[in-house]
């Protein structure tokens, strides 16, 4: 039965989390925006906390707790700091790589390496995005992994983004193997250790948000890698992609709704300390109409990601559907967050001493690295509507190049 | 536990749209031309036992009978099925269903505040097998709307009954309704405290019905003008008695309030209902036409206008579903109702509006589903309180230290 409830476990965590988000991370967003990375200390109480290992199964040293779980904690780390929810999260995507995509022994080998408390620089990431493509074209995705004569895989290609390279010790990089060119059933998941001959890392980027954590392009020139390195994603490998991509659409949108409540707070807390033409500018209706409206995008944003967090944990094919859905409202509704947040602070808004501008910020890095609006509502139409074009009916037409994520969307 | 499932509520939601689609949809085009529902179709309804808003079973009703069923957590689940309930039969049509026989909105006020002997009394026209009957709720008055607190109607008390005077105006089933509740002042001086809620009997000398309105949408629905001419009400009609209004201050308007919270997410519902509809047939036309040769599903700007359609949507049902959820919890939930209502009224109207958008000159014909859609919905962003009113409902609960006017 409808319920919007969470359960006294996860209100319990929630309450911890949030005293995390006040108590560090709101107050360290600054420093470690400037330093570009988080101090240890604070990656050890992430750790301590159990927030890298809350969802990933028990069989792997995991909490065992679902996705509406974690998407609850991820609204609240972002409501300290969106930046610092991103950073500590670097590892994250890579166990759920390794969670969809490999088999069990796999899991139990990498999982507890990715999320090893007692050495929180030994840290892992995810390598998907390339050249002119996002996460979402995967099926033009154009690394290569080719089956080498004396066994393994060679890996080929050249990757955007990637989060923590300076650092990690395991990238998990997305690549493609025998299949043809057009098709996202041949997408595995390759294990690249630091170090692996041919594994370069290369320009850093200087971004606009989220710089608590360091983000690199990564090449890979001939890297051999063994067998037992590809994380196959078992009898359905579609269907597992989906999962992985629902997964992380799920975490960013609840860290984007973290923000958007961020802003909404702050934005109504000043609203009704400033006075301007003798009131308060909270009284002003223009000004406190922009506040309900934050607060209707928040809630609504709020809403989809559970539900498609929920969906992810009874197993629904719609999972990755909803979650695109909500990462879209989610972006949209952080965006808009951040632009009234600093509108109605007026100039404080635009400067350092205040948070906003760097909630801003980081909310537009967020939805432009977190999942793309636009390349999303493509497959979200592509899904229901059938592919782009002048061919045929209205259905599915399989000589898109854009089909072959429609069938992995379930379309 | 966060829950999306309908569980015992999807029985009743597919029962419902059964009906939406079969009985309601096919009569919505002529009842908005006639400007009202035909007789038989008012009976067929009556003996469905579909009545809008529904009395509860104690008092003989069926309607909200069913939503007396408690969840899991031994909460009611009236509220939730009433969103569902409503987002559903206003797919089907929504001027239709407000013909439907029953309370209306005069079914939560007397529900909410009214004695024991008071719900047997005016829920007991409802029973099935009776002939159709309305209920209404009166506070709108050509001087106020939104604004309840600024009734003028005034009632006076003379022996054991209230000599009550003024103008009612835009009620739901005034014209026809067997009783209405209708709101006075003992005193404007007084404001919010000087409010009074009775229920007024069709027939009572003095109590007559004005012009009926005719309207930009909503055109099956009767909204009738109510005139209070020295009408004298007997206290037991004055809703939850006397005794209750020396109690406590401020009940009549706590009473008008209190219908609102859980009415506000359903009026929202409503209009997700419409907007549903309105999406439903654009997705449609846009897969059945050419546009240069191309279905015009086909070009990625409308394709894409129909994703947000459906996200917007979405996102409007959850806001429904939280608030009466809440509401079902028995937490306070006025600040999430004016989210739902006014959220689904201004997503209704981008909805209808972008349907007509996409089906061009086609989507402003007659015959057409969506050019009706597109007038019904406005008054959604109107009645129950504007979504101006939904905003400063919602910005006063954000910013509780300032006072926003």
């Amino acid at each position: 039965m409808i319920s919007f409830e969470p359960t006294d476990e996860e209100k319990a965590i929630r309450e911890e989390v949030r005293k995390l988000a006040d108590k560090e991370l709101r107050a360290r967003a600054r420093e470690c925006e400037k330093a570009h990375d988080i101090p240890d200390a604070l990656r050890r109480t992430y750790h301590e906390l159990g927030l890298a290992v809350l969802d990933l199964p028990e069989s792997c040293g995991g909490a065992g707790l679902g996705a509406v779980t974690r998407a609850i904690v991820e609204e609240e780390l972002a409501f300290g700091d969106g930046g610092l929810a991103f950073g500590l999260g670097a590892s994250l995507f890579a166990s759920y790589a390794v969670l969809e995509l490999g088999d069990d022994a796999q899991r139990k080998a990498l999982i507890p390496r990715l999320s090893d408390p007692g050495a929180p620089a030994r840290r892992g990431t995810l390598a998907i995005a390339e050249g002119d493509l996002g996460a979402e074209l995967l099926d033009r995705l154009k690394t290569r992994a080719e089956r080498a004569r004396e066994g393994g895989y060679e890996i080929s290609g050249a990757k955007l983004f990637v989060p923590d390279a300076h650092a990690a010790e395991v990238f998990i990089v997305l690549a493609r193997g025998e299949g043809g060119p057009e098709s996202t059933g041949a997408l595995k998941g390759f294990v690249v250790e630091r170090g692996a001959p041919g594994l370069s890392v290369g320009r850093e980027d200087d971004r606009q948000g989220l710089n608590a954590v360091r983000s690199f392009a990564v090449d890979l020139a001939s890297v051999r890698v063994p067998e037992a390195a590809a994380l196959a994603g078992g009898d359905a490998p579609d269907a597992a992609l989906r999962r992985l991509l629902a997964r992380i659409w799920i975490v960013n949108a609840a860290r984007q709704v973290g923000i958007a409540r961020a802003c909404l707070e702050y934005a109504s807390y000043y609203a009704q300390e400033r006075s301007a033409f003798g009131q308060r500018i909270g009284q002003f209706q223009s000004i406190a109409f922009k506040v309900a409206d934050m607060a209707m995008d928040v809630d609504s944003a709020r809403w989809l990601t559970w539900r498609a967090a929920w969906e992810l944990d009874k197993g629904r094919e719609t999972a990755a559907r909803s979650a695109a859905l909500a990462g879209v409202h989610a972006n949209d509704a952080a965006c808009r967050a951040g632009i009234e947040a600093v509108q109605i602070l007026g100039g404080a808004g635009f400067m350092e001493d205040y948070p906003v501008e760097k909630w801003y910020r980081d909310a537009r890095s967020l939805a432009a690295v977190g999942g793309v609006d636009t390349l999303r509502n493509h497959f979200l139409a592509d899904t229901a509507y059938g592919p782009l074009g002048e061919a045929g009916g209205a259905g599915p037409d399989p000589s898109s190049a854009f089909a072959a994520f429609g069938q992995a969307f379930g379309g | 536990m966060i829950d999306f499932e309908l569980d015992g509520l999807a029985t009743i939601r597919d029962m419902v749209h059964w009906f939406a689609e079969n009985e309601v949809r096919p009569r919505a085009i002529e009842a908005d031309r006639r400007g009202g529902v035909s007789e038989d179709f008012i009976v067929k309804a009556q003996q469905l036992g579909l009545s809008a808003g529904g009395a509860p079973r104690e008092y003989g009703g069926e309607g909200d009978g069913l939503g007396e069923r408690k969840d899991r957590t031994g909460h009611r689940t009236a509220n939730r099925l009433a969103v569902v309930g409503a987002e559903e039969m206003a797919w089907g049509d929504p001027a239709v269903i407000l013909a439907f026989p029953g309370p209306g909105l005069g079914g939560p006020p007397v529900a909410l505040s009214g004695t024991p002997e008071q719900k047997k009394r005016f829920f007991s026209v409802f029973t099935p097998g009776k002939p159709p009957a309305w209920g209404a709720y009166a506070t709108t008055e050509p001087g106020c709307g939104s604004d309840v607190a600024a009734i003028a109607t005034t009632c006076k008390k003379d022996g054991d009954h209230y000599v009550l005077n003024g103008r009612k105006c835009f009620i739901t089933n005034g014209g026809r309704a067997s009783w209405v509740v209708v709101f006075a002042t003992i005193d404007p001086a007084l404001g919010r405290a000087g409010q009074r809620a009775f229920v007024v009997e069709r027939a009572t000398p003095g109590f007559t019905v004005g012009k009926i309105e005719k309207k930009l949408g909503l055109r099956a629905s009767e909204t009738a003008e109510l005139v209070l001419e020295n009408v004298r009400v007997h206290k037991d009609n004055l809703l939850g008695g006397e005794e209750r209004y020396e109690r406590a201050d401020k009940e009549g308007f706590k009473t008008a309030m209190k219908t609102f919270d859980s009415s506000r997410p359903m009026v929202g519902a409503m209009a997700l209902g419409i907007a549903r509809a309105a999406f439903e047939e654009a997705r449609a036309f846009v897969k059945e036409h050419y546009m240069l040769g191309r279905p015009v599903v086909r070009y990625g700007a409308v394709r894409e206008t129909l994703v947000e359609m459906e996200r917007r949507i979405d996102a409007g049902r959850l806001l429904c579903w939280s608030a009466a959820s809440m509401a079902d919890a028995g937490q306070p939930n006025s600040k999430e109702a004016s989210m739902a209502k006014a959220y689904c009224a201004r997503v209704g109207q981008w909805v209808t509006g972008k349907a007509m958008e996409l089906m061009g000159g086609f989507g402003t014909e007659r015959e057409r589903l969506v050019e009706k859609l597109y007038r019904d919905i406005k008054v959604y962003d109107i009645f129950e309180g504007t979504g101006e009113v939904q905003r400063l409902v919602i910005s006063r609960r954000l910013m509780p230290e300032i006072a926003i006017r």
